[in-house]
């Protein structure tokens, strides 16, 4: 078909409508490409906080977020963000934050530069030392302590869930706790046992198990063997929308899990 | 056919512009994930609040514009500093550079080891390949006692008084003895500390209330009766994951280091002087 044949085979009003479609169709792609590049630095660039109170922004977040978590996250926190206590992974709905309070900015932080994850801007401040070895800690000199030591100290640390605790034990347990030469628990998870969310130091009052269940055994074992869990750090490998999306993802997921203690969260409908 | 040549020949030229002048290839806008570019090299929103934070003690929100803007200046400054650094080369010239460099290249290896994340089966395989790894320390419980160097006689009727059961502590009086050290219960690890290794290997081979041959040190005998001497116990699966998941990434963290210097050998040329014709990676 030559040139001319086509010409014929379209009228100057048909080819007026076209030209308009084709006009209509790349001013619409146009104006699609340009919202959603808005929308997208407006993502990035409110401050990571405000976004659960931008319902907009957090369901621009929700929309990559779960994706996201299933592919990168889900194989050590689980499908639903339990954790895995088998492998001291923390649960991410539990309102217990071990680093920070639950900001998104915080969560974000995670993310992109881990635990332990060998990001030097990563969070690496302490780990739990493993007192049943030679060395228990590679950050400072500790002591190791013996079995009647640690029995002691799982004693002192079971009687805050069991107060009727056999109290001669736990009183030598204590004394091992707060000892700076010996235990030197307190160094990291206070002299109240509340723990410290700015070193990963979780806290051993409540019934919320890093690692365990909580009995016996496993209280003993952490002591004994130690802890230092890591999370990589994401941010070579995710998209900077990916990370906060992930962010506010986990955030809001914890806020849905347990009302309104994280504050800010945001309903969506 | 012109608009085809018009358009094939502003492509042309943008293309030239971009291969042959760095223009080509700059930003010139921000990009919304970060507060600053500096040179190209980007200024991370997510690391200014968390150094806005560290700083001054206050959420992002708290923060005055003033004290906002302090922070920014110090990154940019920082990161100009940086840039600078590379520029001379202190990478080779600067010992804490070279440090931290290579510290960065092994936490490099760590980084990735800890992104990949091994399957049940991998853990089990490896579980399953350390046995020896995956036990309880064994506990051992003695009296440990001294009898002074040169009183061999003593020492018989210490080791026959400990034999026949009569308490430690009596004997200890009778015979006017030292105990160094009365630690109870003790992993296998500390009471090798303790007796040093050969008193440590007698002890293991003895059952409880024996009493270990006397071993003649510098400081006198040394008798020990083992009161008590419980056997590593080896650890199931389910509670020994959590250190199986660690020996398992740090494994990998060894290989891929141990990958990466032989990639870095094999692509490199080593001249060694002469004098050290002997060296070997």
């Amino acid at each position: 078909m030559t040139a001319r044949q086509r010409k014929r085979r379209f009228g100057p009003v048909t080819r007026l409508i076209l030209a308009a479609a084709l006009v209509l169709i790349l001013a619409v792609a146009g104006v699609l490409v340009a919202h959603a590049r808005a929308e997208r630095a407006r993502f990035l660039m409110v401050t990571a906080d405000a976004i659960p109170g931008d319902p907009e922004l957090v369901r621009y977040a929700i929309a990559r977020g779960p994706s996201a978590y299933a592919e990168h996250c889900a194989s050590c926190h689980g499908a639903h963000l339990q954790g895995d206590p088998a492998r001291a992974v923390p649960n991410l709905i539990d309102h217990d934050w071990l680093y920070g309070t639950g900001r998104v900015s915080e969560i974000e932080h995670v993310i992109l530069y881990g635990i332990r994850s060998g990001n030097s801007r990563g969070w690496d401040l302490a780990h739990m030392p493993a007192f049943a070895s030679e060395h228990p800690y590679n950050l400072y000199t500790l002591p190791f302590l013996g079995p009647d030591d640690i029995d002691a100290v799982t004693t002192y640390v079971l009687s805050f869930q069991h107060p009727q605790s056999d109290a001669a034990a736990v009183e030598r347990g204590k004394r091992i706790f707060n000892d700076v030469n010996k235990g030197n628990c307190i160094d990291c998870h206070g002299t109240d046992a509340k723990g410290d969310s700015a070193i990963g130091a979780p806290d051993l009052t409540d019934a919320i198990w890093l690692r365990g269940d909580g009995s016996r055994q496993s209280i003993s074992d952490s002591i004994a063997y130690g802890l230092s869990g890591r999370c990589p750090a994401w941010i070579a490998e995710l998209s900077p929308v990916t990370v906060r999306a992930l962010a506010v993802y986990v955030h809001n997921a914890a806020a849905d899990a347990g009302g309104t203690s994280l504050g800010g969260r945001t309903k969506l409908e | 056919m012109i608009l085809c040549s018009i358009g094939a020949i502003i492509g042309l030229v943008i293309a030239g512009i971009g291969l042959f002048s760095a223009r080509g290839t700059a930003t010139h806008n921000v990009p919304p994930e970060d507060i600053a570019l500096v040179n190209q090299r980007p200024v991370l929103r997510s690391d200014f609040v968390t150094q806005l934070e560290g700083e001054t003690g206050e959420t992002f929100e708290q923060a005055t514009r003033a004290e906002k803007l302090k922070v920014l200046d110090e990154m940019i400054r920082e990161e100009l500093l940086v840039q600078r650094g590379l520029e001379l080369d202190f990478a080779e010239t600067d010992q804490a550079t070279r440090s931290a460099l290579a510290t960065a290249m092994d936490q490099q290896a760590l980084a990735e080891a800890t992104t990949s994340q091994p399957t049940e089966q991998q853990l089990q395989e490896f579980y399953g390949k350390h046995p020896e790894k995956y036990s309880s320390d064994g506990i051992l419980t003695v009296r440990h006692l001294v009898v002074p160097a040169g009183a061999a006689q003593k020492v018989h009727d210490v080791v026959n008084a400990l034999r026949s059961d009569t308490p430690v502590e009596e004997v200890i009086k009778r015979y006017g003895l030292n105990e160094p050290r009365n630690d109870g219960d003790e992993f296998y690890f500390a009471a090798k500390i303790h007796l040093g290794d050969v008193l440590f290997a007698k002890a293991l081979l003895v059952k409880p209330d024996e009493v270990v041959e006397p071993l003649q040190q510098p400081d006198g005998f040394h008798v020990v009766k083992v009161l008590q001497n419980k056997a590593p116990v080896p650890l199931t699966y389910d509670r020994a994951k959590l250190q199986v998941l660690t020996d398992y990434k740090n494994a990998q963290q060894e290989k891929l280091m141990t990958a990466t210097m032989k990639f870095l050998r094999e692509r490199s040329k080593i001249l060694i002087a002469s004098d050290y014709a002997d060296y070997k990676p």
